[in-house]
Formats: C-alpha cells, structure tokens, sequence
C-alpha cells in the first residue's frame, strides 16, 4: 500500500485525517507513506502530532511500515518539525535543516504520553513561566487546560501507545494552542459503557456537558475545558471516530470526518483575557 | 485528645497534575494515618493542582475523616479554588 500525502499550507487538522485514514484499515503487508512537502511556509505543528500518532500506533501493532520525505529545497517546515520534536517520535533521522529564526514561537515539542503516566514533571511549568510570558491568571487557566487534557487522556483512551500532545505560543495570534491525540477507543466506546443509547456525535456533544462520565470520574474535565475557551473567545475542538464538535466565537457546531481512531482536542487559548478559570469554578450554579 | 498527621504535598513536585498522581500521594497518606482524627494538607511551595488530583484525594479523605478535620494550609488562590470547588460538588457526582 503506498500512500502520498502533500503537506502544505493548506492542510489543516480534517485534511490530514483525510490523507491518512485508509492507514487504519489497510491490510497490506506494508505501508509506504511519503509526505511530499511543497509549500515553502511552515505547516501547524499540530499537523506533525498526528502524524506521529497514527504512525506509532500502527508500529505498535507491528505493521510494517516506511515512512519517507519528500522536501523542495525552500521547504521550511522540516526544520520546524525537527525542532518540535517530530523525527524524534518517528525514531527516524532526519538532517534536512535550513537555518531560521523561530524564536516568536514558543513551544513544547511532541511529546509522547505513555498510558501510565504519573506525573508530569515540573519542566514544562518551567517553559510556560519562562518563555511563554503569561500573566498569572492566564498561567493558571493554561496549566488548569493542559492537566485536565492529559488527565483525560491518560484516563480514558486505552491506547496501548498512549497519546502525543503539542503546545505552541503564537504571539502574534495571541494565543497559545494546544493537541493532543490519541489512538485508543474513542469518546463514543468510553462514554456508551455508561450511555448505551448514545450514538457517536452525541457522545461528542454529551462529553462537553457537566458530570458527564463514563463512571470513572466526575465528568467535570472537558466541561470546564470547553467553558473557558467559550467564554474566552478561544477555540476548541474534539474529533473522535468520524465525528467532531468545533467551538469558536462562542458558536458550537458538529459534523463529519475521515474516520480517526482514538480522540484529537486543539485548544486555541487566547491569553490575557477577562476570565480565569478560578472564577469559573467558583460559580455557584453546576448541576446537571 | 485530638491528633493530627501533616502531609508536604510539594514533595510530589509544584504541580500535582494527575488522578495517578492522587492515588500515590492518597496511597502514601494511607499508610500513614492510623488512628490519627485530623490531617493537615500543607501545599506550600504547590503552585497547580489539578481537579483529577484533587478529587483523587479529597474525595477519598472525606470518607475517612469527618466534616471539618481535614485542613488545608497555604493555598495559593488558584489551589483554594480547585479545593472549594471538590468540596462544594463532592456530592453532584452522576451515578452510572
């Protein structure tokens, strides 16, 4: 099975899955995928993080597979998802580099979180006070985003390889994005062991809820998650199976997708706003 | 005479940022506490906690002890926040 797949400015989170998704179900003995690289401006990060996922996850379940790079010679996203972190979590070496100047972007590179994590350690609290230059109240709902993501995920996914996440500054968006992608059983298995009757895009649509849960948990993760990107006029983002659910402006919408195994969360979280999450969460009216 | 057992929650890193992580810390605190009818939660030098963590903990402590005997030292205002916010919903959990 040979796959290519062009990455370029365009692509975005849905065209990936898109590209990739036959990867699921093949049943060749091998996979060739080649991502032919032809724009010379730099492709999202969040782009490489899922990539890592589905091709690890597939390692994991020993498919063979070969994974190549096709690179034009003003390609500047090599660079960039060398230095994220990228090649690394593909075990595969990479030497194309181009000298530039990133360091607008602040960043925590892919990261691989192993299903039976038990803390994160304190270095990333070091970048977010070093590099990302937040005010308190915004550290505090960022590092509240971040943890609840990675609780979630750890929790919840059964992925035997567990999950990759990315966070990235974008100063001149004002705004600090964060992924995290799993392989494992999705929102809709997770959550129907406790609701039966709901199919998959009400899962979705359930999960973002207060006290929603599949009975390991309160259910109070997603929710606050989702609420403070709302009513900070961030984004978010869930895809899980061939469904997501997208907030932004304050307006949630649903729909369909390529089929992605596991569940994908972007966060846009735009800092220095008016609500921090203590304010949220000191509200007294949660009940369902 | 009352007794009490004082927890440094910092041992466990200024972040305490996982449900596992809950479960070592309430683990450890279990071995610890006997007949002890108090128990300090002391989180200097804590700077986040997680509401995972914190329900881990919490929940499980309000079973051992009563009302009023577990006490929280040196919260920084967004550790309060994660607290009172367990303790005012401890009882609003959906049973499935």
């Amino acid at each position: 099975m040979n796959i290519t797949v062009k990455l370029n400015e365009k692509t975005d989170i849905f065209s990936i899955i898109s590209d990739i998704s036959d990867m699921w179900s093949h049943d060749a003995n091998t996979i060739t995928v080649l991502f032919d690289c032809v724009c010379d401006q730099i492709i999202e990060g969040e782009i490489f993080v899922i990539i890592s996922s589905i091709i690890n996850e597939l390692r994991q379940i020993d498919k063979p597979i070969i994974v190549e790079f096709k690179v034009n010679k003003h390609c500047l996203s090599m660079e960039y998802a060398k230095r994220i972190g990228f090649f690394k979590n593909l075990k595969t070496d990479f030497t194309f580099m181009i000298q530039n100047d990133y360091a607008e972007r602040q960043y925590i590179e892919i990261t691989h979180l192993a299903p039976s994590i038990y803390n994160l350690n304190d270095a990333f609290l070091d970048i977010f006070d070093t590099h990302f230059d937040l005010n308190p109240e915004s550290l505090n709902s960022l590092v509240f985003v971040f943890d609840e993501l990675i609780c979630n995920t750890t929790r919840h996914c059964q992925s035997k390889n567990g999950g990759y996440y990315f966070c990235q500054k974008n100063a001149d968006r004002n705004s600090v994005e964060i992924i995290i992608v799993d392989s494992g059983i999705g929102i809709h298995k997770s959550l129907n062991q406790a609701f039966p009757h709901y199919n998959e895009l009400t899962c979705l649509e359930e999960c973002i809820k207060f006290g929603v849960t599949c009975g390991d948990g309160r259910g109070h993760g997603l929710f606050f998650i989702s609420e403070l990107l709302k009513r900070n006029k961030g984004e978010f983002i869930a895809i899980s199976g061939s469904t997501h659910l997208s907030i932004k402006n304050g307006e949630q919408k649903t729909g369909n997708n390529a089929y992605w195994q596991g569940t994908i969360i972007k966060c846009v979280f735009t800092h220095n706003n008016a609500l921090p999450i203590e304010q949220l969460l000191e509200e007294q009216n949660y009940s369902r | 005479m009352d007794s009490s057992i004082h927890i440094q929650l910092s041992k466990y890193g200024q972040n305490l940022g996982s449900r596992m992580l809950g479960k070592q810390v309430l683990g450890d605190i279990n071995e610890q506490i006997g007949a002890y009818s108090k128990i300090i939660l002391d989180f200097e030098g804590v700077r986040f906690m997680s509401l995972s963590f914190a329900t881990e903990l919490i929940d499980a402590l309000q079973n051992h002890f009563k009302e009023g005997d577990i006490i929280f030292t040196a919260t920084n205002s967004f550790v309060k926040s994660q607290i009172n916010f367990v303790l005012k919903t401890n009882k609003q959990v959906i049973a499935v």
